[in-house]
């Protein structure tokens, strides 16, 4: 390829590759990019004009002005998209009548200006191709851009122009690996050092400008719970892993988010103040019993929930990487890393003690809480909870007769509510008998208290799915669930009254390996990229010292060395093993290299002395020798120049020039010897 | 106190200076500038919002300037520089020099050298465009494909002698366009200056004693048959020519000989110690145009000085010129070949016998009497 291909290409891709995290972003900012990025592959036709007329200049111009004027209008509800959008107009005005170097590296900086707002909007797995495609495209634009610039020392336009043709024309230099592959070795090289760099979390203080600051965005997510938003609509993935990342969860997890034990007649909400008192979270009414809406972060790991794992007796980790919903906005005012990082105890085996209060005033004051009714409750409601108990008077007898209620005559359907009642717990109760999860909660919830049992409602997720390449259990809104706990003995016991056919949606669908994969990576992306925080890395770094530090205590004292200290071991010599087998081969490949290069550089002084030596090139000094000579010389000279500077493609063999070098010095030896025979 | 203090700056100073000059320098350029200040502000964003992300970028951004110092070292870190003229130097006239890139096998080719003298520059701040005087060398190259790359530039001497450059250095901007680094370089220019090319005055054409006519010459032909007349080239010279036949047929034409002695001249300068610099320099001048003057009309030349002699028809016109360029105050004239007319810079005292023209730092020529023999 040529210099100037190359510098088409990977201006090109430079300029485009930040519009594709930016395509998520908010609608105006979406349909920006789509201008832009359509403005830029048109552009790729023009990239070769030098020469341009005035008509096409102050048209470019005039577009760019008028862009600025149309993102002024956003500026007041929407600034950092109108900033995105001028750098995207800038971009383009520079990418239509660019003229140098100067303007190619204006690009390259305001490509990596929209790659910095490409962190806020698509932080995921998506980002780590973009980035991996960004670095080489920016070091071989950079250098494309350095050689083309070469022409800017000719004053006159034409000249100019005549040169820049001419060093376009050239065979781009043979660094496609060296670049591409160090570009990115140094990345991550310097993400590395730059990681120990401590998070001293200025943003308490203020805030670092418009880099992270987004306005005119939701900081809000809008969990659908009960499977009665489509997916397309909001994905919320929980991910949880087993301890030492070996065991997995299994299917029949409940991930209990929230619970909502105030009862107006018409919904649940949370009594708590958790969700209410944040001023992006709240609780609204719906159609049918409770929709909650929630903002993703009041799950945070310094309020840890408790989540019953089925089967499960260790403690495990939730993990919740995304939250995005595309329609009731995206961004957050801040990366919300450590914020979706959930740690918790499993209560299986070892049942936390309820939060009942001691005192018994304030035992009752609590207890009413899960007991209370309103008066407005229809009257057929209360009928029929004292029918299902019947004569029974304990809490568990009357629990599984509810339950066997629910599981007899109720079937599950997500449909709009039937009937015609405006009470929708009426509805579901006597007309439709059909209903979604959180009508079943609910309803068995007013039931269970009206019979004198405390009960509340559970919102989270129920099933998941086990991602086998990474190893982990991942929930989506499919799986969002509501159910339904009871105080029993003094502790939260769990029920479900929905149809346990019927708790999840997820369903099987094609390349669900494939999906697998991706979540895998994104996962492995958010655990050591995007969420890898201080307290990780130290982990990280005691971790490396023991595996450094240990073999020696294992050597002094081998009596020691259990089955832990034998897998370090292995571990340690396989690591020592894997890093001195690549040093051997790249410092054999630097040696072979360098050794190669000596016997060439040897070879090019003998030919040299042979022909006469003198500053002269090669081609010269084999012109000037005797006519008997010459085609020899010519021969030699011109087999060693193409093994030393032609292409890789056309270079001969080592040995045929050597062979050839032999000739010629034989041939020689022979002329001088026939000349001083003459003498 | 003060003289002593200075005395040690004149003598440690320039040894100082090259010994604190870093052995590479890496000066940003306008964009590079903007590429090193980035990662400080990008830093601040990711510390304060704590994004890997951020990080990452800034690690990419850290490693784009570390990989531009790695490339740019091995574009120049072999590169060598050979100077060589390519015709004489004259002292204020410019003289084409050959600058050779030279380098060791490689496969890559060199990009965007920059070959300059840099006197006391330390700091370059960054590259500029305008064309600069030629007494100082400034010598771009874009593309060194091959094992050698030359140029042609020109080059101002300002003094006579064996031309030194000063300490140059090699830069480059290659690969990024963000760094212009620099190393040092001891160029090996081997060039002798001659004088400073001046007008020979009158005076010395005039005087008497340095040239002689006298050279045998025999017609062809006889009487007045002139069919020996033919056109007049360089080496003839002027006294040859034939003025009646010349005016006749309208270009200059000479009488064909059948045996030409040419006419010499010669002169001598001296080269005392005791001369002042400025008046030998301005006698060294006008001998050297006086030289070149009679050379052109046809004259063997002939050049005394107190360290060598060379008699008319000795040695071409070069080596006299070169002799000049080269020579050096000496104590006394040591015997040789004298010529009858000597320039005598102020200062210098002429050999015993000899006409002498004295010459004052100035160039004016002022006529001495014959001293005594």
């Amino acid at each position: 390829m040529t210099v100037g291909e190359v510098h088409r290409i990977s201006l090109t891709a430079t300029v485009l590759l930040p519009s594709l995290g930016l395509l998520g972003g908010s609608t105006v900012l979406h349909y920006a990019t789509l201008l832009y990025a359509g403005a830029v592959v048109l552009g790729i036709f023009g990239l070769h004009q030098v020469v341009r007329g005035r008509l096409r200049t102050w048209g470019v111009h005039l577009s760019t002005v008028i862009v600025f004027i149309l993102s002024l209008s956003q500026l007041s509800y929407s600034p950092i998209d109108a900033a995105l959008i001028v750098v995207m107009a800038g971009i383009i005005n520079r990418f239509y009548l660019r003229s140098g170097q100067r303007d190619d590296l204006i690009m390259v900086g305001a490509a990596g200006v929209l790659l910095t707002a490409v962190t806020i909007v698509t932080p995921g797995i998506t980002f780590a191709i973009i980035v991996i495609l960004f670095m080489p495209s920016v070091l071989w634009a950079m250098l494309s851009a350095s050689i083309l610039g070469l022409s800017d020392r000719w004053s006159h336009p034409s000249e100019r122009a005549r040169k820049r043709k001419e060093l376009a024309d050239r065979p781009a230099p043979a660094l496609s690996w060296t670049l591409s592959s160090w570009g990115l070795l140094l990345m991550l090289i310097g993400y590395i050092a730059v990681s120990f760099i401590p998070r001293y979390r200025f943003a308490q203080y203020f805030t670092a400008g418009g880099l992270v600051n987004f306005s005119n965005v939701g900081t809000r997510m809008e969990l659908s719970t009960g499977g009665v938003r489509t997916r397309s609509y909001g994905t919320v993935a929980l991910r949880v892993y087993g301890i030492n990342r070996r065991n997995y969860a299994v299917e029949g997890l409940y991930a209990r988010l929230h619970v909502l034990d105030q009862f107006d007649g018409r919904n649940f909400t949370d009594s708590q103040g958790r969700v209410t008192s944040h001023p992006s979270a709240h609780s609204e009414q719906s159609e049918g019993c409770t929709t909650l809406v929630a903002l993703h972060r009041q799950a945070s790991r310094y309020e840890p929930h408790p989540v019953a794992v089925l089967g499960r007796s260790h403690p495990t980790r939730v993990y919740m990487p995304r939250v995005q919903s595309y329609a009731s906005g995206t961004w957050v005012k801040r990366i919300p890393s450590g914020a979706l990082d959930i740690r918790y105890r499993s209560c299986l085996d070892s049942r936390p003690p309820a939060p009942i209060p001691q005192d018994k005033r304030e035992a009752d004051i609590y207890m009413a809480r899960y007991l209370d009714v309103p008066d407005s409750l229809d009257e057929r409601i209360y009928t029929l909870a004292k029918k299902i108990a019947g004569d029974e008077y304990s809490p568990e007898r009357i629990t599984e007769r509810l339950l066997s209620y629910f599981s007899g005559t109720f079937s599950y359907q997500l449909d709009g509510l039937k009937g015609t009642s405006d009470d929708p717990l009426v509805r579901f109760l006597f007309e439709a008998k059909s209903g979604h999860c959180e009508l079943f909660a609910g309803a068995m919830v007013v039931l269970l208290r009206i019979n004198g049992i405390p009960a509340r409602v559970a919102a989270g997720y129920y099933g998941g799915h086990v991602n086998r390449p990474g190893r982990q259990l991942e929930f989506t809104s499919d799986d969002a669930h509501a159910w339904v706990e009871v105080l029993i003995d003094g502790y939260w016991r769990w029920v479900d009254a929905t149809p346990e056919r019927e708790r999840t949606r997820r369903r099987g669908m094609g390349f669900v390996w494939l999906m697998d994969i991706w979540n895998a990576l994104e996962s492995w992306w958010y655990e050591y990229i995007i969420d890898f925080d201080d307290e990780r890395r130290r982990a990280m770094i005691t971790r490396l010292q023991n595996v450094a530090l240990s073999p020696r205590e294992w050597m002094s004292r081998p009596a020691l060395l259990g089955q832990h200290g034998q897998q370090h071991l292995r571990r340690y010599f396989s690591l020592t093993g894997l890093v001195v087998g690549v040093l051997f081969v790249v410092g054999a490949g630097v040696l072979r290299r360098q050794r190669e290069h000596r016997r060439v550089r040897r070879l090019g002084l003998k030919l040299r002395q042979s022909l006469g030596g003198g500053p002269e090139p090669l081609g010269v000094l084999a012109a000037a020798q005797p006519a008997t000579l010459e085609p020899m010389a010519r021969r030699v000279v011109e087999l060693y120049e193409s093994y030393r500077y032609g292409p890789d493609a056309h270079r001969p063999n080592l040995g045929k020039v050597q062979q050839c070098m032999r000739e010629w010095l034989s041939m020689r030896a022979r002329h001088r010897s026939r000349q001083s025979r003459e003498i | 106190m003060k003289s002593i203090r200075s005395f040690v700056l004149r003598m440690f100073r320039p040894g100082l200076l090259r010994w604190t000059r870093p052995p590479r320098r890496a000066i940003p350029t306008l964009p590079g500038l903007f590429a090193l200040v980035s990662p400080l502000f990008l830093g601040l964003a990711a510390v304060t919002a704590t994004n890997n992300l951020l990080f990452l970028l800034l690690g990419a951004t850290l490693g784009s300037v570390v990989l531009s110092g790695v490339l740019s070292e091995r574009n120049i870190q072999p590169i060598s520089v050979r100077l060589r003229g390519l015709e004489p130097a004259y002292v204020g006239r410019p003289v084409r020099l050959e600058v050779r890139f030279c380098r060791p096998p490689n496969v890559i080719p060199a990009f965007d050298l920059r070959f300059r003298e840099a006197p006391n520059i330390i700091i370059i701040p960054r590259w500029t465009f305008i064309p600069k005087p030629p007494q100082v060398l400034d010598v771009h190259m874009e593309v060194v494909d091959g094992e050698e790359g030359s140029k042609t530039v020109e080059r101002i001497f300002t003094d006579r002698g064996l031309a030194r450059l000063p300490l140059c250095e090699l830069s480059t901007r290659y690969p990024f366009g963000l760094l212009v680094k620099s190393k040092d370089v001891t160029p090996s220019l081997e060039i002798w200056v001659r004088p400073r090319p001046v007008i020979c005055p009158s005076t010395l054409l005039h005087m008497p004693g340095v040239r002689s006519d006298q050279g045998v010459s025999v017609r062809k032909g006889q009487g007045v048959d002139v069919y020996a007349l033919r056109e007049r080239n360089h080496r003839d010279s002027i006294h040859r020519v034939h003025a009646l036949r010349s005016l006749a047929l309208g270009r200059e034409v000479v009488l064909e000989m059948t045996d030409i002695e040419q006419p010499a001249a010669d002169i001598g300068v001296a080269t005392a110690l005791s001369a002042d610099a400025e008046a030998m320099e301005r006698a060294l001048e006008l001998a050297q145009s006086a030289l070149q003057r009679w050379r052109s009309e046809g004259y063997l030349v002939g050049l005394t000085t107190f360290s060598q002699s060379f008699r008319p028809g000795d040695c071409p016109l070069s080596v006299l010129l070169d002799h000049l360029a080269q020579v050096e105050p000496e104590v006394a004239w040591s015997n040789g070949h004298c010529p009858r007319v000597w320039l005598v810079p102020e200062g210098a005292v002429p050999p015993m016998g000899t006409t002498p023209l004295y010459v004052s730092s100035d160039g004016s020529l002022r006529q001495g009497v014959k001293s005594a023999v």
